[in-house]
């Protein structure tokens, strides 16, 4: 079966992202609304649809960047794996885990990018910029969940899923 | 009586988010806009959109001056003497940015065809606004701007040159000019601050003579031992650039494409 609403929850993220960050942007950092979406996907459907999401979401950002190829792929795919293991594990029940799983793939897909820009191009990423990108990754993710959380709550709920999107 | 209860929550929760996720869209329309008594500051910025009207002139005269300094020089096997070597293109300026939150690039839409080769020069008013990295389908392009920490540029300031290499850091004072780091400067000492620095042309990549910006002043925050020279523009603030095609590497690109 195809996932309609994770290609089209990709799409969208990108689209966001390229648009919107430099709005957001504070000092050197900007949030990483992918790596948000991906989340969302992650925790309100499965495994397979955040990894298809994040698959899809990760190569439109490797076309469209400038950094060499797969990094956005490579860690877009990891963050999914790692969020949708702290679902498994029940990290995703509640508010204070939650913000935990978040903060910690934030940082992870964060390392794993620099760590990557730094080996294939050779350009520094500054720590400072990386750190208050983790922080405010982490820190919007939270309000992010819940608006999204608010409209799954109004848009009506595919039969027999509720207790998929209602987490 | 649970239901209301939860739609209060969602409303609470959605009206919290929608504070978290404006804030700093609203913080940063106002810094770019500035306030109320920024008004010379914002006379100026429409003065500056006057301006870009007389772009197309600007495309004539620059393409003038450019072909004036390479016939100064030793003209590239293959162009013949009397054919101009550079041309220029309008290019607009689309509200697109690079996914990725390290890097800085903007997306240009090139109306004219055949695209230009990769690495031309964004020029905007004979300053330096970026270097052309990528040309998709249908004339949209991707490029580098002064902000990228991977944008190299061989300068020259007086008679020192050297290369400056993007930072990914901001001025702190608006309009939070791009800031470039000074390397191998040669003759080796610094640079007198406010000094405008040029391209000199030496990379091959870039027409000499183009303004790069201004040595910093030196209460600017140095990093190791290199001076920093704030750039002439703000890749922000672009609506529309001329690019400056090299018909040298045009035909060196044409060659490298017929060999494959």
């Amino acid at each position: 079966m195809i996932y309609p609403a994770a290609i089209i929850s990709a799409l969208l993220a990108v689209l966001l992202h390229t648009t919107a960050s430099p709005l957001y942007r504070l000092q050197d950092a900007a949030p990483d609304f992918v790596l948000l979406v991906v989340g969302h996907v992650c925790l309100f459907g499965s495994r397979r649809q955040a990894m298809l999401a994040a698959f899809l979401a990760g190569i439109l950002c490797d076309v469209a960047s400038l950094d060499p190829w797969p990094i956005h792929t490579a860690r877009l795919l990891l963050a999914a794996h790692f969020l949708a293991l702290g679902k498994a594990e029940g990290w995703a029940e509640r508010l204070l885990p939650r913000a935990i799983l978040f903060a910690a793939v934030a940082a992870l897909s964060a390392a794993v990018h620099a760590s990557l820009l730094w080996t294939l191009s050779d350009i520094d990423p500054g720590l400072a910029s990386l750190s208050l990108s983790v922080l405010y990754t982490a820190a919007i993710s939270l309000p992010g969940w819940h608006l999204l959380r608010s409209v799954a709550w109004i848009v009506p709920e595919p039969s027999g899923r509720a207790e998929t999107w209602r987490l | 009586m649970k239901r209301r209860a939860r739609e209060r929550t969602g409303a609470a929760g959605a009206l919290i988010a929608g504070i978290v996720f404006l804030a700093p869209a609203a913080w940063n329309t106002a810094k770019r806009h500035g306030s109320p008594t920024d008004a010379p500051a914002r006379l100026e910025d429409t003065r500056e959109h006057l301006r870009e009207t007389e772009l197309a002139a600007e495309v004539t005269r620059l393409r003038e001056e450019l072909d004036a300094a390479a016939r100064m020089r030793i003209e590239p096997a293959g162009i013949p003497a009397d054919a101009a070597r550079y041309s220029a293109q309008l290019a607009d300026v689309l509200p697109f940015a690079d996914p990725s939150g390290l890097r800085s690039a903007i997306w240009v839409y090139l109306p004219q065809s055949p695209a230009p080769p990769e690495d031309s020069a964004l020029v905007y008013q004979r300053a330096l606004a970026g270097r052309l990295m990528r040309a998709f389908p249908g004339g949209i392009a991707q490029a580098q701007t002064l902000l990228d920490r991977g944008f190299r540029v061989r300068y020259r300031c007086g008679e020192q040159s050297g290369i400056l290499a993007g930072t990914g850091r901001r001025d702190a004072q608006p309009p939070f000019l791009p800031l470039l780091e000074a390397i191998h400067t040669t003759p080796l000492g610094a640079l007198a601050p406010d000094a405008l620095v040029y391209t000199s042309g030496g990379d091959g990549i870039f027409p000499a003579g183009l303004l790069i910006g201004r040595v910093a002043a030196e209460e600017v925050e140095i990093t190791g031992n290199h001076q920093m020279v704030t750039a002439a523009l703000c890749p922000d603030d672009l609506r529309s650039v001329v690019v400056v095609c090299d018909a040298a590497r045009r035909a060196f690109s044409a060659a490298l494409e017929s060999e494959r």
